[in-house]
C-alpha cells in the first residue's frame, strides 16, 4: 500500500539519520581529534595517541552510547505516558519519577553534607547516586501504582503523580535550605544531568533494563493502540484495561527510574520526541510511532551531547540546558507551520 | 409482558444495575428479567436520565453489575473473558475520542484487534472483512481520510464499519444517531435493520429516535423508573405501554399514526 | 658719663625688647597654630601601619582614631568601605559623627568563617568570640573547648543568620562576607551592631590573606602583635620560596577533580595556584586567567594532564579506592599509577571539617613547605607535611 512505502522511505532516512549523527557525535568533542584518527582507533590502528585512543574509545563511545538508550528510553516512555493519559502534556516524568529520584539523590547529598567518612564516600561516588536515585524513584512510583490501584480513573493518576512532584520538590527545598553551598552545588550539579559519566558496567545495566522493558513494552502495543478510541470502546475490544495500564506503568516506572538514576533528570526529550515524531510520520499507529520515536529520540540526543560538548572548547555544557534550550522553540516552529497536534 | 424465549442470544435474571461506590450502593433499576431475540433490531426507549446508558454498559460488562445474573449465549458473562466476549458483542458509543492520525481504513482495522496476533498484523481475511463492513457502510470515498477530519455523521458510519468488521453477532450501540441530521439518522437505522435481515446480526441500540424505532424495530424494550416493559413493537403500541411512555399533558400518542402528537388545548 | 657706658645701660633694654618682640611672635604664631592644629591633627596620619601584601583592606593611624579601609569587601566592588576605630573612653571628635564608627578595643565578636577563628586565637582573644553559625564545622581544639561549655551561641547558617538570636547575644561587632552588594546583614545593621565585611577570601596571594591577621588586630588594638605574628610568618614563607628556588626540577601538577561531565580545577591566579607556583612547580594551568576555579571538560584535562607528576588536591576523596568508584576513568593519570595523589581532605579536626579550609590562610607558610616537600622531597629532609597526605 502507498502509505507503507512512505513509511519506509522515512524509515530509511531515520536510520541514516541516526548513523550520521552517531558519526558526529563522537567524532566532535572538545579535544580536536581528526576523522583519520578515529577511523584508525575503531580498525585498532595502535599509531593514534594514546590519550586520543583512550578518549575515544572510552569516553566517547560509551557516551554515544548512553545517549542513545536515554534518548530513545525517554522518548519511548513519553509517548507511553500521551498515549496511556490522552493529554500531549504528559511526559516520562508525570508519575513523579524525576521528583522521587531527585528527593533519593537529595537525601544523600543534602543531608550527609556535615559528616564525613563513610556518608562522604558514598554519597560522592556515581553507584552511591545512582543507587539513591532508584530507591527515590522506586519510592514515588510504589506510592503512585498503590494510589492507581484504588482509583479507577486513569487522569486522576496523572494528578496524583503531579502532585507528588510538588511534594517531593517542597521536602527538597527545605533540605536545600539547612545545607552548605557545597552539598548544594553537588546537588545541582546532578541536577543538570549528564551523559559522560558511566562505566561500562552501567551502561551493561542500562542495556539490560532497557531490554527488559521493550520486552514489556511489545506486548501492550496493540491495546495501545486501541487505546486511541478511548477506554470503553479498548474493553469492548478485548483489552485488559487494568493489565496495560499496569504495565504500561511499569515499564515507564522502571526505564525511566534507571535513566534517571544513571544520567540525572534530563527534561523535555522524553516530552518533545513524541510531538516531533507525529508531526514527521503522521500516524497514531504504535506499531510504526514506537520504532520511530526510538530513533528519533536517540538522534535528538545525541544532538544535543554534541552541542552540550561545545566542540572545539575547553568548556562543556550541561545537557539539560541544551535540551530545553534547543527543544522549546523547535516544538513551537512546527506547531506553527503545522497547526495542530494529534494523538 | 413475557416475550417469546427461543433462541434468546442474551438473557438476564433478576439483574439489577446502579452504581457502587465505596459503601453506597445507587441502585438504577432492579429485578430485570430481559431477554435479547437472536437477529432482531430491539429499541431501548425511555426518559432522559432514566438508565438506558447504565443497562447497555452493565450488559455488555462495561460496567459491574450490582446484583443478579447475565447469561451470553447461556453462560454466565462473568465466566466469558474480555479477549472472547470481544468476539460476541461489539460497540457504538456516542462518545467521540479524541482526534488522531488513523486513517478511516486504520479506525475500521481496530474492530479486527480481537482475531489478530499479539502485534496486531492483518491477514488477508481480516482485510475481507474490513472491505465487506465498507461496503454495507458505503463509505468507500472516506477511506483514506484521517480521523480528525471527519464530520460527526461520517464519524458514526466509520465506527459502525468498525463494530461490523468486529464480526460479532451482537452490536450495540448508545445513542449512536444523537448528532446526526434526519436524513443519516434514517440512513443509520436503514443500515441496522438490513444487518439483521442479511447477516442476522443482533443488534440492541438505545436512542430517542421514538418514530423511527417504532416503525423499523422488532422488538422494544421501556425502561420507566418502575420496570422495563419488553415486547414486539406492534403488541407495545396496541397495548398503550408506548404511549404511557411519554404521554403527558403536553404530548399526545397517535396509535394508528405511531406519532406523538403536541397537545392543543 | 662716655658713649660706651651709655651703650653698655641701652643694651640690655633693646635685648629685653626684643626679646619680648619676640617671645609675643612666638606667642602669636603659637595661638594661631594651635587654633589650625586642631584641624590638622585630624588628618595627619602619625603612624602608618605597613600593609604590605594584601589589597583588600588598609589602615589608616589618625591620632585621635584609626581608619579601617577596606577596598574589596566583595567581588567586583567599586566603592572601598571606611570604618574609624576610637578606643573607647575617648570623646568621638564632631566631625565624625554619623560615620561607621567602632569603639576599640572589641570585647565580644561574632565571626562567619572557620578561617577568622585561627586569627583570633593567634591574638590570644579567642575569649572574646560570642557566636558563631554552624558550629560543627570549627576544628580548633581550644574554641571547640569553648563550644562544650556553651560560650559560643549558635548562629544558623552564614548566608541567613539568626537574626533574634544574634541581636540578644548583643556582640559588638559582626564579621561576615559578601557575595555580593546585595546586605544580607543590613537587619543586624538597623539594630545598632557594626558589621564588616572580611574579604580576605578575595585576595590572590597566600601572603596577602595572612595579613589580615592585622585587620583583626587593629579592633582589639593589637596592632603589634599582629605586626610581630605576621612578620614571622612572611618570613618562614619567603624562606621556604628561596629554598624552593634550589630545586633542579620543575615537576608538573594536576589539580581538582570530575563532577559528573565537568572538571572543576583551580584558575591560574586562585590561592591554589599561587602556593604551586611559589613551590616551583609547573602547575599545567597556570597561564589561565581568573581566582577561582575552571570548569573544562574531561577530554581537555585528560589531553593536557594525563602524564602530570604530581596530582594534588582531588577534591573531596580521601582514598584511591574512593576515586576509582566516583569514575573509572581516573586511573589512566600517571599520578594515580604512581600513586603521586596528595589531598587536604585526610586531615580534619574532631568534627570532620577539613584543617585546611580553616587553618590554611593563616599557616600558607605550612602550605607551601608541604607542597614543597612532596613535590621536592630533597630540599626538606626533616620535614613532615601537615596538611597534605598522600591518597592512599
Amino acid at each position: 500500500m502507498n502509505k507503507n512505502s512512505t513509511y519506509s522511505i522515512k524509515f530509511v532516512l531515520l536510520v541514516i539519520g541516526l548513523f550520521i549523527f552517531v558519526f558526529i557525535n563522537i567524532g566532535f568533542g572538545s579535544v580536536d581529534i581528526p576523522i583519520k584518527s578515529i577511523f584508525k582507533t575503531f580498525l585498532g590502528d595502535s599509531s593514534v595517541k594514546e590519550s586520543w585512543q583512550y578518549i575515544i574509545i572510552h569516553y566517547r563511545l560509551p557516551k554515544a552510547i548512553t545517549a542513545i538508550l536515554v534518548g530513545s528510553g525517554l522518548s519511548i516512555c513519553g509517548l507511553l505516558m500521551q498515549t496511556l493519559f490522552r493529554n500531549p502534556l504528559a511526559g516520562p516524568f508525570v508519575l513523579g519519577i524525576s521528583s522521587g529520584a531527585s528527593l533519593g539523590v537529595a537525601f544523600l547529598v543534602l543531608s550527609f553534607s556535615a559528616f564525613s567518612g563513610i556518608f562522604a564516600s558514598i554519597a560522592f561516588s556515581n553507584i552511591g547516586l545512582a543507587i539513591a536515585a532508584s530507591l527515590g524513584s522506586l519510592f514515588v512510583l510504589s506510592a503512585v501504582m498503590l494510589v492507581a490501584k484504588r482509583v479507577k480513573n486513569t487522569m486522576s493518576i496523572l494528578i496524583i503523580g503531579l502532585m507528588f512532584g510538588s511534594f517531593t520538590a517542597a521536602i527538597i527545598s527545605v533540605l536545600a535550605y539547612f545545607s552548605s553551598a557545597e552539598s548544594l552545588q553537588r546537588y545541582v550539579f546532578w541536577t543538570f544531568g549528564s551523559l559522560g559519566n558511566l562505566g561500562w558496567n552501567e551502561i551493561l545495566i542500562l542495556l539490560i533494563v532497557y531490554v527488559l522493558c521493550l520486552g514489556g513494552l511489545i506486548t501492550i502495543i496493540k491495546p495501545l493502540n486501541s487505546l486511541l478510541l478511548g477506554e470503553n470502546y479498548a474493553v469492548s475490544l478485548g483489552v485488559n484495561l487494568k493489565r496495560t495500564r499496569n504495565m504500561t506503568l511499569l515499564v515507564t516506572g522502571l526505564l525511566t527510574g534507571v535513566i534517571t538514576a544513571f544520567s540525572g533528570p534530563i527534561a523535555f526529550i522524553g516530552l518533545a520526541v513524541p510531538h516531533l515524531t507525529k508531526l514527521i510520520i503522521r500516524t497514531s499507529d504504535h506499531k510504526v510511532l514506537l520504532p520511530a520515536v526510538t530513533i528519533l529520540g536517540a538522534i535528538v540526543m545525541l544532538a544535543g551531547d554534541t552541542i552540550a560538548q561545545l566542540p572545539n572548547s575547553e568548556y562543556t555544557l550541561p545537557i539539560n540546558a541544551i535540551t530545553s534550550l534547543f527543544g522549546a522553540p523547535i516544538i513551537i516552529w512546527l506547531l506553527v507551520r503545522k497547526r495542530k497536534i494529534y494523538y | 409482558m413475557i416475550t417469546e424465549n427461543k433462541h434468546s442470544i442474551l438473557r438476564t435474571e433478576d439483574l439489577a444495575i446502579g452504581y457502587r461506590n465505596k459503601k453506597k450502593k445507587i441502585v438504577i433499576a432492579s429485578n430485570l428479567d430481559l431477554s435479547l431475540p437472536t437477529g432482531k433490531l430491539v429499541c431501548v426507549l425511555g426518559k432522559n436520565g432514566i438508565g438506558k446508558s447504565t443497562l447497555l454498559r452493565t450488559i455488555t460488562k462495561v460496567q459491574p453489575k450490582l446484583s443478579g445474573r447475565i447469561f451470553l449465549e447461556e453462560r454466565e458473562i462473568e465466566q466469558i473473558s474480555n479477549a472472547e466476549l470481544s468476539k460476541k458483542m461489539s460497540l457504538v458509543l456516542t462518545e467521540r475520542a479524541p482526534e488522531n492520525n488513523l486513517t478511516v481504513y486504520e479506525l475500521i482495522a481496530l474492530g479486527r484487534q480481537p482475531y489478530t496476533n499479539w502485534i496486531g498484523t492483518l491477514t488477508e481475511e481480516d482485510h475481507e472483512y474490513i472491505e465487506s463492513a465498507i461496503d454495507h457502510t458505503h463509505i468507500k470515498d472516506l477511506a483514506p481520510k484521517k480521523h480528525y477530519e471527519l464530520s460527526d455523521g461520517q464519524l458514526q458510519k466509520v465506527m459502525i464499519a468498525r463494530a461490523l468488521s468486529q464480526n460479532t453477532e451482537m452490536i450495540t450501540l448508545d445513542e449512536p444517531t444523537a448528532h446526526l441530521d434526519i436524513h443519516n439518522k434514517i440512513e443509520i437505522f436503514k443500515l441496522l435493520k438490513k444487518l439483521t435481515i442479511e447477516l442476522n446480526k443482533t443488534i440492541l441500540i438505545s436512542t430517542h429516535e421514538i418514530h423511527i424505532a417504532l416503525q423499523l424495530a422488532d422488538e422494544l424494550w421501556l425502561m420507566n423508573n418502575k420496570e422495563i416493559i419488553t415486547g414486539k413493537t406492534t403488541d407495545l403500541v396496541a397495548n398503550k405501554s408506548v404511549a404511557n411512555l411519554f404521554e403527558s399533558d403536553l404530548v399526545k400518542f397517535n396509535a394508528k399514526s405511531k406519532q406523538f402528537i403536541i397537545n392543543d388545548y | 658719663m662716655n658713649i660706651i657706658e651709655q651703650k653698655s645701660i641701652h643694651l640690655p633694654i633693646v635685648f629685653f625688647m626684643k626679646s619680648i618682640h619676640i617671645l609675643i611672635t612666638l606667642f602669636l604664631f603659637i595661638c594661631l597654630n594651635a587654633c589650625r592644629s586642631d584641624q590638622k591633627q585630624i588628618d595627619e596620619v602619625v603612624h602608618k601601619p605597613s600593609v604590605k601584601h594584601a589589597v583588600g583592606f588598609d589602615i589608616e593611624d589618625h591620632k585621635q582614631f584609626k581608619k579601617l579601609i577596606i577596598t574589596s569587601p566583595y567581588p567586583n566592588a567599586n566603592q572601598a568601605l571606611e570604618y574609624f576605630l576610637i578606643p573607647k573612653g575617648r570623646k568621638i571628635p564632631e566631625e565624625l559623627n554619623g560615620t561607621n564608627i567602632i569603639r576599640t578595643p572589641i570585647e565580644r565578636i561574632v565571626v562567619t568563617s572557620t578561617t577568622h577563628i585561627p586569627m583570633l586565637e593567634i591574638l590570644n582573644v579567642e575569649e572574646s568570640l560570642v557566636g558563631f553559625p554552624n558550629l560543627t564545622y570549627i576544628s580548633s581544639k581550644k574554641t571547640r573547648d569553648r563550644i562544650s561549655k556553651n560560650k559560643i551561641m549558635e548562629l544558623g547558617n552564614e548566608q541567613s543568620l539568626n537574626t533574634e538570636v544574634l541581636i540578644d547575644l548583643q556582640p559588638e561587632i559582626v564579621i561576615g562576607f559578601a557575595m555580593s552588594s546585595s546586605n544580607v546583614y543590613s537587619n543586624i545593621e538597623k539594630a545598632g551592631i557594626p558589621v564588616l565585611l572580611n574579604g580576605d577570601w578575595l585576595e590572590a596571594t597566600p601572603l596577602g590573606r595572612a595579613e589580615w591577621i592585622k585587620f583583626f588586630a587593629v579592633l582589639f588594638n593589637k596592632e603589634q602583635d599582629g605586626e610581630f605574628m605576621f612578620n614571622e610568618i612572611e618570613n618562614q614563607y619567603i624562606e621556604a620560596m628561596e629554598i624552593a628556588k634550589k630545586a633542579n626540577n620543575k615537576p608538573s601538577v594536576l589539580s581538582g577533580v570530575l563532577f559528573k561531565d565537568v572538571w572543576n580545577l583551580p584558575a591560574g591566579e586562585s590561592f591554589v595556584a599561587q602556593f604551586l607556583k611559589d613551590a616551583n612547580t609547573n602547575y599545567l594551568w597556570s597561564d589561565s586567567k581568573g581566582k577561582g576555579s575552571l570548569s573544562l571538560s574531561f577530554e581537555t584535562v585528560f589531553t593536557k594532564g594525563q602524564h602530570a607528576d604530581f596530582w594534588i588536591a582531588p577534591g573531596h576523596y580521601t582514598s584511591l579506592e574512593q576515586l576509582l568508584n566516583a569514575n573509572e576513568h581516573y586511573k589512566k593519570f600517571d599520578a594515580f599509577s604512581s600513586r603521586n595523589i596528595y589531598s587536604f581532605a585526610n586531615k580534619t579536626g574532631e568534627n570532620g571539617g577539613v584543617l585546611y579550609y580553616e587553618l590554611a590562610p593563616t599557616q600558607p607558610h605550612v602550605v607551601l613547605k608541604d607542597i614543597i616537600k612532596i613535590t621536592h622531597p630533597e630540599l626538606l629532609p626533616d620535614y613532615k607535611p601537615f596538611f597534605l597526605d598522600r591518597l592512599n
